[in-house]
C-alpha cells in the first residue's frame, strides 16, 4: 500500500477525464456559488497535485483568461444591456441612436441584474476553460500524445498539437519574462509587451520545427507497407467516426440539444471510430518507451471527476431552479445538497491521488 | 376578494422559515448544503394596474398561459407611451414578473410569470420530458409568441423582437405560449384586443374552442417570422388539437408517465421542498377558477392537475387575482387586487446554503495559497 503513494505522475488520460468531468458539471450551471465551488475545487487540486514543470505553472494564465471572460461579459452587460431589472446601480449618459437600429441601447442604467446576468453566464465558461487549463497543468501534454493509440497517431497527433498550444506559450512567457527579470529589465506597459512578444513568437517558431524534425525522424506520418484504398478507408472510418464522436459529445453535454443527437449519435461515432481504428491498428505497428499505466490511483482520479458530472447531471432533472438560479425577482444563487455534495467529491484527488514526481527528467522535455 | 389574497402571503411568509429550520437541521446532521427553490411567480402590483387599461394613454399587456394551463392575465401599462416605449417597457411597466435567457438577456423573453417553471415538463415534440433551463434560445416548439394588436383590431404576429416594437399607445401586448405550434398555428392571445369602455359593444369574449390560430377567418396574416430565432424550425404537420375544457390529452402521456425518470418531478423527493402530494390544490380559495365551472377560461388546464407536487399549494398561480372571468355580457370582470409580489424582492438575509458555499470555496482558496507559498519555500 506504501508503493500507492510513491510520488509518480499519473496517466495523463486520469487528469483529463477528471478536468472533463468538471467541466461537464460545470456546464450544467449558472449558479455562481456552485461555480465558485467547482473553481475552488479544481485550484486546489491543481496546486497541491500538479508538478513543478512549466505547463504546470502556467496555470495562473488560464485563471486570469477566466477573469478576462467574466470581466468582458460584465463590460458587455454594461455598453448594451440597458434596462434590464430594478436595482439600478449607476446611470451613465445615454447615447442615442437612429430608428433602424431600435432594441439595441448604449449605456443608460446599469442594473444589478443586468450585470449579474452577464457575470453568471461568462462564469460558466471561464470554468469551463479553467477545467481545460487545469488538465492541462496535471497532465503532461507530451505524454497524452504516447498514450494515444497506435491507430489514433495522425488524429492524435494534431489534436495534442491543438491542445497544448496554449500551454507552451505559456510556458514560453514565463520562460521569456524571468530572463527579463534576470537582465534587470523593468519595463511595463507596451514596451514590455514588445520585449516579450517577439522572442515567445521566435520561440513558438523554433518549438514548432523541432518539434517537425523529431516527429519526423520517428517515423511519423509514414505510410508503412499500405496501400493507398486501406488507407483512404481507414482514413474516412476514422473521420466520420470522429465527427459523430464530436455531435454526440456537445449533444451530451448541451441539454438543450434534441436528445437523437447526444446518446445515439456519440454510440455511432464511437463505433465507426472503433471500426476505422481497428482496421488502422491491425497493420500500425510501433513500440512505446516507458509507457504510462492505468493503475488504482488513475481510476480514483478519473471516477472522481465523471461521478461530479453524473451528479449535476442527476440533480439538473430532479431540482433544476436552483441549478439556474432567478435574477428577476433577484434571488441569493442557494445550493442544494446533491450538487454541492458532486462536486465535493472531485475534491478527493488533492488527497486520494499520490503527488506529482518532481525528478528533473520528467519535468524536462 | 381580499381575503383570498392574504392567504397566500401568509402562506409563503412562514415558508421560509420551515425551510431555515429544514437546512439548520441539515447542518447539524453534517449534511451540509440544503437549499430550497424559490417559486416566484407574481405580478408586481407596485407597477400598473389590473385589467384592460381604462383611456388611451396606456398599453393594456395580455399574457395567454395557452396550453401550459392556468388562466391569462390583463394587465394594464399606464404609460406615458413614447418612442422608447418598447414591449419590454410595456411588460415591465404592467408588473409582469419576466425572465429571459442567460444568453440574450431579456431580449428573448424565456418566462412569464415564472412559466414555465424551471421544473415543470413542457412535453414539446420529440423531447417530452423538456424542462425550460431559459439558458440559452428556447426551442421552436415550446416559446413565448409575441403578439401586437391596435385597440379593436387584430392580433398580430409580431416581426420584431421585445425590445425593437414600439408599443402602441392605447393599444394591446399580447403574449401567448405556443406550444408544438408551426408558424401557421400560433396560438393568438385568446382575449380579444379591445378595451372595454372605448366601444359601446365590448366584446371581450373568449373563443371556446382551442387557439384560434386554428381559425382560418382569424387568421390575418402569415406568422412568419424572421426576427424571432426560436421560430426558425417550424414542423409541418404539427397541428393544435383543440383542447375541450380542461380534458387530460393537451399533454401527452409523456408528460405524466414515466416515473422512472420523471418521477422526481412529480414527488416532492427532495428536502427543504414542502408539498403535500395528496392534498387537492385550494383552487376556489386560491382564486383559480373551478375546473368546469361557468367562469373558466377554455384552456384552463389547472398545473395541479398535471404537477401534483410541482408547485407549492397555496402558492400564488399566475393570474391570481387578475383573472379575467366572464360577467353576464361576457364582459371580463376583474376581481381587484393581487397578490404582493414584493415580499420576493425583499431581502431576508443570505440562506444558509449560500453562505455554507462561500465558506467552503473561501476555505478551499485559503488552503490552496497556503499550499502554493510552502511549495514555492520548499522550491527555493
Amino acid at each position: 500500500m506504501t508503493a500507492y503513494w510513491l510520488p509518480r505522475n499519473l496517466h495523463p488520460a486520469a487528469w483529463w477525464l477528471w478536468a472533463l468531468g468538471l467541466a461537464t458539471a460545470a456546464s450544467r450551471t449558472t449558479n455562481p456559488m456552485l461555480l465558485a465551488l467547482i473553481l475552488s475545487v479544481v485550484i486546489f487540486v491543481v496546486i497541491n497535485r500538479r508538478s513543478d514543470a512549466p505547463w504546470a505553472v502556467a496555470f495562473r494564465l488560464y485563471l486570469s483568461l477566466g477573469a478576462f471572460i467574466v470581466v468582458m461579459r460584465v463590460v458587455y452587460r454594461i455598453i448594451f444591456g440597458g434596462g434590464e431589472g430594478d436595482q439600478i446601480l449607476f446611470t451613465l449618459p445615454e447615447i442615442p441612436l437612429p430608428a433602424w437600429a431600435a432594441g439595441i441601447r448604449l449605456f443608460g442604467q446599469v442594473t444589478l441584474e443586468s450585470l449579474l446576468g452577464g457575470a453568471y453566464d461568462g462564469l460558466r465558461l471561464a470554468t469551463m476553460l479553467i477545467c481545460v487549463g487545469a488538465a492541462n497543468a496535471l497532465a503532461n501534454p507530451k505524454r497524452l500524445l504516447k498514450s494515444v493509440p497506435s491507430a489514433l497517431y495522425e488524429a492524435g497527433s494534431a489534436v495534442v498539437v491543438a491542445v497544448s498550444v496554449f500551454p507552451q506559450l505559456a510556458e514560453s512567457v514565463v520562460r521569456v519574462g524571468r530572463a527579463r527579470r534576470l537582465r534587470g529589465s523593468t519595463e511595463r506597459g507596451i514596451r514590455a509587451f514588445r520585449a516579450v512578444a517577439i522572442p515567445v513568437l521566435e520561440d513558438a517558431l523554433d518549438r514548432s520545427l523541432r518539434l517537425a524534425a523529431a516527429m519526423d525522424s520517428r517515423g511519423y506520418g509514414r505510410s508503412g507497407a499500405l496501400t493507398g484504398g486501406a488507407r483512404a478507408v481507414t482514413g474516412a472510418l476514422l473521420v466520420t467516426g470522429l465527427i459523430g464522436i464530436c455531435v454526440g459529445v456537445y449533444g451530451v453535454l448541451d441539454g438543450t440539444t434534441p436528445r437523437y443527437l447526444a446518446g445515439p449519435m456519440l454510440a455511432i461515432g464511437v463505433a465507426i471510430a472503433a471500426t476505422g481504428m481497428y482496421s488502422a491498428g491491425r497493420r500500425v505497428h510501433r513500440t512505446m518507451y516507458r509507457p504510462d499505466h492505468w493503475r488504482l490511483a488513475e481510476l480514483v482520479a478519473a471516477g472522481c471527476g465523471i461521478v461530479a458530472a453524473i451528479v449535476l447531471f442527476r440533480s439538473s432533472s430532479v431540482d433544476p431552479a436552483n441549478l439556474n438560479p432567478s435574477l428577476r425577482p433577484l434571488a441569493w444563487p442557494e445550493v442544494d445538497l446533491l450538487p454541492a455534495v458532486g462536486v465535493l467529491i472531485a475534491l478527493l484527488p488533492a488527497w486520494l491521488v499520490p503527488p506529482a514526481a518532481n525528478d528533473l527528467e520528467e519535468a524536462g522535455r | 376578494m381580499n381575503r383570498r389574497q392574504v392567504t397566500p402571503r401568509r402562506d409563503r411568509s412562514s415558508r421560509p422559515r420551515r425551510h431555515w429550520l429544514v437546512r439548520g437541521a441539515a447542518f447539524v446532521l453534517g449534511l451540509g448544503l440544503v437549499g430550497a427553490p424559490l417559486t416566484a411567480s407574481a405580478v408586481d402590483p407596485s407597477r400598473g394596474t389590473p385589467g384592460f387599461c381604462p383611456t388611451e394613454e396606456g398599453v393594456t399587456v395580455v399574457i395567454d398561459f395557452g396550453k401550459l394551463g392556468g388562466t391569462a392575465i390583463v394587465r394594464c401599462a399606464p404609460g406615458p407611451v413614447g418612442p422608447g416605449f418598447t414591449g419590454h417597457s410595456a411588460l415591465v411597466d404592467a408588473g409582469i414578473q419576466l425572465q429571459g435567457t442567460r444568453r440574450w438577456g431579456e431580449a428573448f423573453i424565456c418566462r412569464l410569470e415564472n412559466r414555465p417553471a424551471p421544473d415543470e415538463v413542457i412535453p414539446i415534440k420529440g423531447r417530452e420530458k423538456y424542462k425550460e433551463p431559459c439558458i440559452d434560445t428556447p426551442p421552436a416548439a415550446g416559446y413565448w409568441s409575441y403578439w401586437w394588436a391596435a385597440n379593436g383590431g387584430q392580433w398580430q404576429y409580431s416581426q420584431w423582437g421585445v425590445k425593437n416594437r414600439n408599443a402602441i399607445r392605447g393599444g394591446f401586448e399580447g403574449w401567448s405560449f405556443s406550444l408544438n405550434a408551426t408558424a401557421e398555428t400560433n396560438p393568438k392571445p385568446r382575449i380579444t384586443p379591445r378595451r372595454p369602455n372605448s366601444a359601446p359593444q365590448p366584446t371581450n369574449t373568449i373563443p371556446t374552442q382551442g387557439p384560434s390560430g386554428n381559425n382560418p377567418n382569424e387568421q390575418q396574416q402569415p406568422n412568419n417570422n424572421p426576427g424571432n430565432p426560436g421560430d426558425q424550425g417550424s414542423l409541418p404537420g404539427d397541428t393544435i388539437t383543440t383542447i375541450p375544457g380542461n380534458s387530460r390529452p393537451t399533454y401527452p402521456s409523456g408528460s405524466s408517465g414515466g416515473p422512472t425518470q420523471n418521477g422526481a418531478t412529480n414527488q416532492p423527493s427532495w428536502p427543504g421542498r414542502p408539498s403535500t402530494p395528496g392534498q387537492p390544490a385550494p383552487t376556489s380559495s386560491n382564486g383559480v377558477p373551478q375546473p368546469g365551472a361557468p367562469t373558466t377560461l377554455p384552456p384552463g388546464l389547472p398545473r395541479d392537475g398535471l404537477l401534483p407536487g410541482g408547485e407549492q399549494p397555496g402558492a400564488p398561480r399566475p393570474g391570481d387575482g387578475d383573472t379575467p372571468t366572464p360577467g353576464s355580457n361576457g364582459d371580463i370582470a376583474w376581481s381587484g387586487g393581487e397578490p404582493s409580489g414584493s415580499s420576493q424582492n425583499v431581502p431576508k438575509g443570505v440562506p444558509v446554503s449560500t453562505m455554507l458555499t462561500g465558506f467552503a470555496v473561501l476555505i478551499l482558496l485559503g488552503g490552496a495559497v497556503i499550499t502554493a507559498q510552502y511549495r514555492q519555500a520548499r522550491r527555493s
